[in-house]
């Protein structure tokens, strides 16, 4: 049988605080679904969904993680190996919006992620669907904040209305391929370089 | 034989009959319901496929019937004549061949009429299902005199089960008549059938056999394909591909091969898990397996079903899912069958021989009772309604039966400890007179003090927190359902909660904040509240419920987690201890750390159970009948039942959680009931066997080989009734939120 049958495994990981509705984008979009319903995340689950990327067939593994901030804690076990992170905020609430940037740092420690700065993040501001005036962020002050971040992706969703979603993830998907593929030929090269040469020269011929 | 030109009115013609066929309603010999398999021919010109299998309960037969009945079940087919001896546990090779052998069809030697039997009824057990519905037989012979053989229908069109029928020989005059000409005719150098023993569906299956075709499954021992189409023979019979008549057995399924797969695949998938107790990772390693049949091998190199197979890639844990469906199934039946005995084998090959084996006494024990009923509860109690039996016994009741809906509402409060179980009535009466004046005054506390409201930082995050999850609990109840004008309301965070359910619940835990201020609110809270609140539907007495629980669940909200995690530890330790083989495997797969737990435990299997199930399991760990930690033995019970499958299919880390994580709705709360208690009664025992063997070597704790036995002091925990309390730290100016 061909080796290749096991497929890529793009590990995404959704962050932001509690009620933001990380489940409900992650629910939206992959099974196109929207229920009042959903309760409070507690522990971390995934689901799966297989997605071609430009002819290559991936699997990407959302994963869902609770809000509250003593859990994080056991979300480290899950942080490993992501290739992709999305950090979510609620376009009504001031506190999860000023919150985006701690999950960040948070997730580049705990997942212990080699070179933080090309890590792809993937800013959604969710729950446009809301009345105008009930909106606090402005597009203008997120997407200063994601430039700020380093000109991170930024997309306004509805889970609800299922606006943007696709396409947000579309691009999470994307930036994740890369990272994996990215990670595949550093892990090759590093090999290499720890077989021929010592420890010191690590890093320094990277190109 | 002679044949009437018309069937009396009403009435159908007996082909066979067994007397003494019973149901097993319950694992109890008085709920058992005798009656008579029969198959009849509704009408004169029915078919073969038109004949029905019924079994009528004694109660349901008329005198005429019975008569008739009781005639043909000795008489009917005139055994003397006829070669039908041999076994039904039919060799291995196709019975088609053994169909056509086969010395002459059985046909009735006395015409019998009953009335036609009914399909189903509503008022009594019987039921019955025509030839052409019928799918499969599930044969388990009688191997012993210790129990009875049993077979069970499985219709075609759904995936109903018709009730397992149990052939009391010992009480049937047919088949008695039957064995004694059997062993006048025995014949020791015989080949088939000489080492099993003569039964009743021996004889019904050798009769339906000249009805229809029957085909053996090789995949699964004891089931018989009735009719089986080309299709069931793929399936589950791979000899039929091998056969050279069927060079390609796809050629007359149709042109669309992808949809004869999208039709089957999960049937390819299902024999795969069938096939899995050949310990196997993945579709890929079936196909090196020497033991895998030939023709599966064959399907799977097809080019279309490697397609399935990547579909199904992550399909170990589909069909590790699968495999479950089967244990349960089986293991149900089994329970039946040899009710409690069962465990006590699978406990023994789980913990090995040298374990001492628990008494039957402890074993009847643990089988399950039925919910307290208000009757049952009443007479607990004397003319003042105060306890007059032990609370010991109320305990031992509640947690082997759970509670019916209606006694919930006060025997929670006993089980939670508002109501002292000492009191009458009367004083009952006073205390809850205080206890809502007391809930009236923390309430007012927060209400009254708006400026506190208004300004504190803490109390708005916490305002927040709460009104964001009460939002989100149990909207599927009808006591919670989002009122109309709420539904296309929109979702930003200061939207009003309407449900007046749920206002309550948030005043609940706003009260709560100003009780337990160094804990507050904590998301799962909500989950553990709203039971407590559909069952009382009185505020005060929720809050003071709720109160007393959460001072036992504290210990899983604290802001470090450390209750948590020291319990995750405990079930870690616990599952080295009773299941050594497994733990080995979930180290390989970085699973050790149990966290698949971390939701179950956090809010004790609400969000896996049903609620209905939720509520039964939860009333069951308050009476700390065994342990106050019983929690962890219904959790190492879900390892325990799962254990070979996901030893046999799961191999990492994100395959098991996402396993474990999918099991709510699928477990059953009764079986796990029964293993929780066993495992509980084994590990004290096997503590109890150390302690002794430690004193008995003396000051050093030592095993054979000279090592320390060790027992942590959490491991012995788990023999205390005694709650452990674990409080929240002292907040501070400098606590964070959350």
């Amino acid at each position: 049988m061909s080796n290749n049958r096991k497929k890529t495994i793009l590990k995404v990981i959704i962050l932001g605080d509690s009620g933001v509705g990380k489940t409900s984008l992650m629910q939206q979009f992959i099974n196109g679904k929207f229920s009042q319903q959903y309760k409070a995340t507690i522990g971390a689950d995934f689901l799966p969904k297989d997605l071609t990327i430009d002819d290559k067939q991936v699997t990407m593994q959302i994963w869902d993680t609770a809000g509250q901030e003593r859990f994080q804690s056991l979300g480290v076990a899950f942080y490993r190996g992501s290739d992709c992170c999305v950090l979510v905020y609620d376009v009504t609430n001031t506190k999860s919006f000023e919150n985006v940037q701690s999950w960040r740092d948070e997730f580049l420690i705990q997942a212990n992620i080699k070179d933080p700065d090309n890590f792809p993040f993937v800013v959604i501001g969710n729950k446009i669907d809301v009345e105008e005036n009930k909106r606090l962020i402005s597009s203008k002050k997120a997407q200063a904040l994601c430039a700020n971040l380093g000109n991170l992706p930024y997309f306004e969703t509805s889970a609800k209305e299922a606006v943007n979603v696709e396409q947000a993830f579309d691009v999470v998907a994307r930036n994740a391929l890369q990272q994996e593929e990215s990670l595949e030929f550093s892990d090759d090269y590093t090999d290499a370089v720890n077989i021929h040469v010592d420890g010191d020269n690590y890093g320094s011929c990277g190109c | 034989m002679s044949a009437s030109s018309t069937y009396p009115p009403g009435k159908g013609q007996l082909l066979f009959t067994k007397s003494k066929v019973y149901i097993h309603v319950s694992s109890s010999k008085k709920d058992n319901v005798p009656g008579y398999l029969t198959i009849v021919r509704p009408f004169k010109d029915s078919t073969n496929r038109d004949l029905i299998v019924a079994f009528i309960p004694e109660a349901d037969i008329s005198a005429d019937d019975k008569e008739s009945l009781d005639f043909f079940d000795l008489y009917g087919l005139d055994g003397e004549t006829f070669n039908f001896y041999g076994s039904s546990s039919l060799s291995s090779t196709s019975l088609s061949k053994q169909n056509k052998d086969s010395v002459q069809p059985q046909l009735p030697k006395v015409e019998r009429f009953i009335d036609r039997p009914r399909l189903s009824s509503l008022a009594s057990y019987a039921f019955g299902i025509t030839i052409s519905n019928l799918f499969s037989l599930q044969v388990r012979p009688k191997a012993s005199n210790l129990w009875y053989g049993s077979i069970l229908l499985y219709p075609r069109d759904s995936f109903e089960k018709m009730p397992a029928l149990f052939f009391h020989d010992d009480e049937c005059p047919g088949t008695k008549r039957e064995q004694d000409l059997k062993s006048k005719k025995f014949d020791p150098f015989a080949s088939n059938g000489v080492s099993q023993m003569y039964w009743g569906g021996d004889r019904f299956i050798s009769v339906l056999k000249s009805y229809c075709v029957l085909e053996n499954s090789p995949l699964e021992k004891g089931m018989i394909l009735v009719n089986p189409s080309k299709e069931d023979m793929i399936n589950f019979i791979p000899n039929v591909i091998d056969n050279p008549a069927d060079v390609d057995p796809f050629k007359d399924v149709g042109q669309s091969v992808n949809q004869f797969f999208n039709n089957t695949k999960w049937k390819v998938l299902s024999s795969l898990a069938t096939v899995s107790k050949f310990a196997k990772n993945s579709v890929e390693q079936v196909l090196v397996n020497d033991k895998v049949p030939q023709p599966i091998k064959n399907i799977l190199k097809k080019p279309e079903v490697k397609v399935i197979g990547d579909e199904f890639d992550s399909a170990n844990i589909y069909l590790a899912k699968w495999a479950l469906a089967v244990q349960q199934e089986a293991e149900k039946s089994r329970k039946l069958i040899i009710g409690n005995s069962y465990y006590k084998d699978l406990i023994s090959t789980e913990l090995g021989d040298n374990f001492v084996e628990l008494t039957p006494l402890e074993v009847s024990r643990a089988a399950r009772l039925k919910p307290v009923s208000q009757i049952e509860w009443d007479l607990f109690f004397d003319h003042t309604k105060r306890l007059q039996v032990t609370v010991d016994e109320v305990k031992d009741r509640v947690f082997h039966g759970g509670l019916e809906e209606s006694v919930r509402k006060e025997a929670w409060l006993f089980l939670l400890g508002v109501y002292p179980w000492d009191t009458s009535k009367e004083e009952r009466k006073q205390l809850s007179e205080t206890l809502l004046r007391n809930y009236e005054e923390y309430k007012q506390n927060w209400q009254l003090d708006l400026e506190h409201q208004r300004n504190t930082e803490y109390w708005k995050d916490q305002k927040v927190r709460i009104d964001k999850d009460v939002k989100r609990t149990d909207r599927e109840l009808d006591i919670y359902k989002p009122e109309d004008d709420e539904l296309d309301q929109d979702d930003s965070d200061d939207a009003e909660i309407k449900n007046k359910n749920l206002l309550v619940l948030r005043d609940i835990l706003f009260s709560f904040n100003e009780l337990n201020t160094n804990l507050g609110y904590v998301q799962g809270m909500t989950d553990l509240l709203s039971p407590l609140y559909y069952v009382f539907r009185d505020e005060a007495l929720t809050f003071w419920s709720f109160t007393n629980f959460m001072e036992i669940m504290e210990r899983n909200f604290v802001k470090d987690l450390s209750g948590m995690k020291l319990q995750m530890l405990t079930l870690n330790e616990l599952v080295q201890f009773l299941l050594p083989k497994l733990y080995i495997h979930l180290e390989k797969c970085d699973s050790n750390n149990l966290f698949f737990f971390f939701r179950m435990l956090l809010v004790w299997f609400k969000r896996e159970l049903s609620f209905d199930e939720t509520m039964k399991l939860w009333e069951i760990l308050w009476t700390n009948y065994y342990s106050s930690q019983f929690i962890l033995f219904f959790a190492l019970a879900i390892l325990e039942k799962h254990s070979s499958i996901i030893m046999n299919n799961l191999h990492q880390f994100d395959q098991i959680l996402k396993y474990m994580n999918d099991l709510g709705g699928n477990l059953d709360l009764e079986d796990l009931l029964i293993r929780a208690e066993l495992l509980f009664l084994k590990f004290r025992q096997m503590v109890e066997l150390i302690d002794r063997k430690n004193d008995s070597v003396g000051s050093g704790s030592l095993n054979r080989t000279g090592e320390k036995i060790p027992i942590s002091d959490e491991l012995r925990k788990l023999l205390s009734k005694e709650t452990i309390i674990q409080k929240e730290e002292e907040r501070t100016a400098d606590t964070p939120f959350g």
